[in-house]
């Protein structure tokens, strides 16, 4: 079997299509969104076609576990254990466990709200950054940064769940959320231990959750002010193992890649 | 055949096309009920993008007779799921029989319904119901259970509340009356603590 997956072989059948980032970030409508007042971005029933905003965020959910099963799958096979210890694959083994069943549960929320498996398209990052060949900047990357990224989407879907008075969305993102602390809490726990005589590599893995940190900001997507769509979910980061100065910069983070592709987009229209 | 106007022609910032939108609408309006000598006009914002998804369709004094229908919506509307800027005939033709129902409404028994921009999101999400259950029975492939989920959202997620949906859903005739009266039904079953009720919410800060 082939180690070092890579994503343009994943399998997905007839029904999925995937883009790429650059597409949403170089659409020209953004420009034009730009200057006008749009309020609030947060995800909220009280907002402008929030069933729908609601319906594509939990697609995205839905593929990103998908990703999230394949990348902790990969580390369970791609090193050997003069690699990583084999109660870190058992950690991973029990994560791909735990993403199928979020994946399940997650065909059952997009069934609930009115969606087609494959109905909104796919970007394969999450995945891509499943694929650091250091053990350890996987544990950064994904356990940490995009598992770190789930808590605040969860929390944020959560809380949607709540406000708008559906039970059924509420209570299935408590428990995810419940299972994606636990997942951060192994990254930062098999960090601490893996690197706790070599200084270097625990500053790269850092800079790399750092990068991949940024990138999933997405412009802006996630952070603590109203144009924000997805919120900090700080108490639950906190449990997972952040220390304050990392939520701080995290939310630093997210103002400069909203600032990076409002200038990138802007280049681009100027061009 | 109903005269059909698309704002903008040409679109800039999505692939669409103003001829085919213009055709399309031409094709729904006949099935759905709106008489050939109505005339409509349609303004697609086409900045906003999915999931923006809004619209608001009335019925205006111009050209005289029975009026023009008028409607205003969000780019979002026929745009792809899967590729950016690209138009979705199959959407587009089941939101189009959506909304050209509604007009067909307002032409008969909606007359003295408020225009969209003061419906709340409860009336408004009731009588897309009401629309899209009409359409599905035309032959329009509209998904159920999205038209449930927007329902709910707006009116509440509760046995007595799913009840009035399924009676709107399968209705044939329906006045603006008994819809009012319907939306009544689901704010008194609605519990939640803090129901949506924002008066035109659904496209309220897309529409400049």
């Amino acid at each position: 079997m082939k180690k070092m997956f890579p994503a343009e072989e994943l399998a997905r059948d007839s029904r999925f299509v995937r883009n790429k980032i650059e597409d949403a970030v170089f659409d020209p409508r953004h420009q034009a969104l730009g200057k006008r007042d749009m309020g609030s971005a947060k995800l909220d029933p009280n907002r402008p076609a929030a069933a729908e905003r609601a319906r594509a965020l939990m697609h995205g959910i839905f593929t990103g576990e998908i990703q999230a099963l394949e990348g902790a799958g990969r580390t369970t096979f791609d090193f050997d254990e003069t690699e990583v210890p084999l109660k870190l694959k058992l950690d991973m083994a029990r994560q791909c466990w735990d993403e199928s069943r979020h994946c399940e549960i997650s065909v059952k929320l997009g069934d609930w709200m009115g969606s087609e498996i494959g109905e909104f398209a796919e970007q394969t990052f999450l995945y891509q950054a499943a694929c650091a060949d250091d053990p350890v900047l996987r544990l950064t990357g994904v356990n940490r940064a995009l598992e770190g990224l789930a808590i605040d989407v969860f929390n944020t879907m959560k809380e949607f769940g709540e406000l708008s008075g559906d039970p059924v969305l509420a209570f299935c993102e408590d428990w995810m959320l419940a299972d994606e602390v636990t997942h951060v809490k192994m990254g930062s726990d098999w960090l601490r231990r893996l690197t706790a005589d070599d200084p270097e590599r625990r500053e790269r893995a850092l800079e790399f959750q750092r990068t991949v940190d940024k990138l999933f900001s997405l412009g802006g997507f996630r952070g603590e002010n109203e144009e924000n769509p997805i919120h900090l979910a700080r108490r639950f980061r906190e449990l997972a193992g952040f220390t304050d100065d990392e939520l701080e910069e995290l939310v630093k983070v997210s103002e400069e890649s909203k600032a990076e592709a409002e200038a990138m987009s802007a280049a681009v229209q100027d061009a | 055949m109903a005269k059909v106007s698309v704002t903008p022609d040409p679109f800039v910032l999505v692939n669409y096309d103003s001829g085919v939108l213009g055709s399309l609408i031409e094709k729904v309006a006949s099935r759905v009920g709106v008489p050939a000598d109505v005339d409509i006009a349609i303004e697609v914002d086409e900045a906003l993008p999915r999931p923006l998804i809004a619209s608001y369709v009335d019925v205006d004094a111009t050209g005289g007779g029975q009026g023009r229908v008028s409607i205003w919506c969000s780019g979002g509307n026929f745009e792809h799921p899967q590729y950016p800027r690209r138009f979705d005939d199959a959407g587009a033709e089941v939101r189009l029989a959506v909304d050209l129902t509604r007009a067909a409404d307002r032409l008969g028994g909606f007359a003295d319904a408020p225009p969209d921009s003061e419906l709340s999101e409860r009336q408004r999400e009731a009588w897309d119901a009401s629309a899209a259950g009409r359409a599905s029975r035309l032959g329009y492939a509209v998904r159920e259970p999205l038209v449930r989920y927007h329902f709910r959202l707006s009116n509440g997620f509760g046995d007595a509340v799913d009840a009035v949906y399924e009676r709107l859903w399968g209705a044939d005739t329906i006045t603006w009356a008994d819809l009012d009266a319907a939306c009544t039904e689901t704010a008194a079953a609605d519990e939640r603590p803090t129901p949506k009720t924002r008066p035109g919410a659904q496209g309220a800060s897309l529409r400049r």
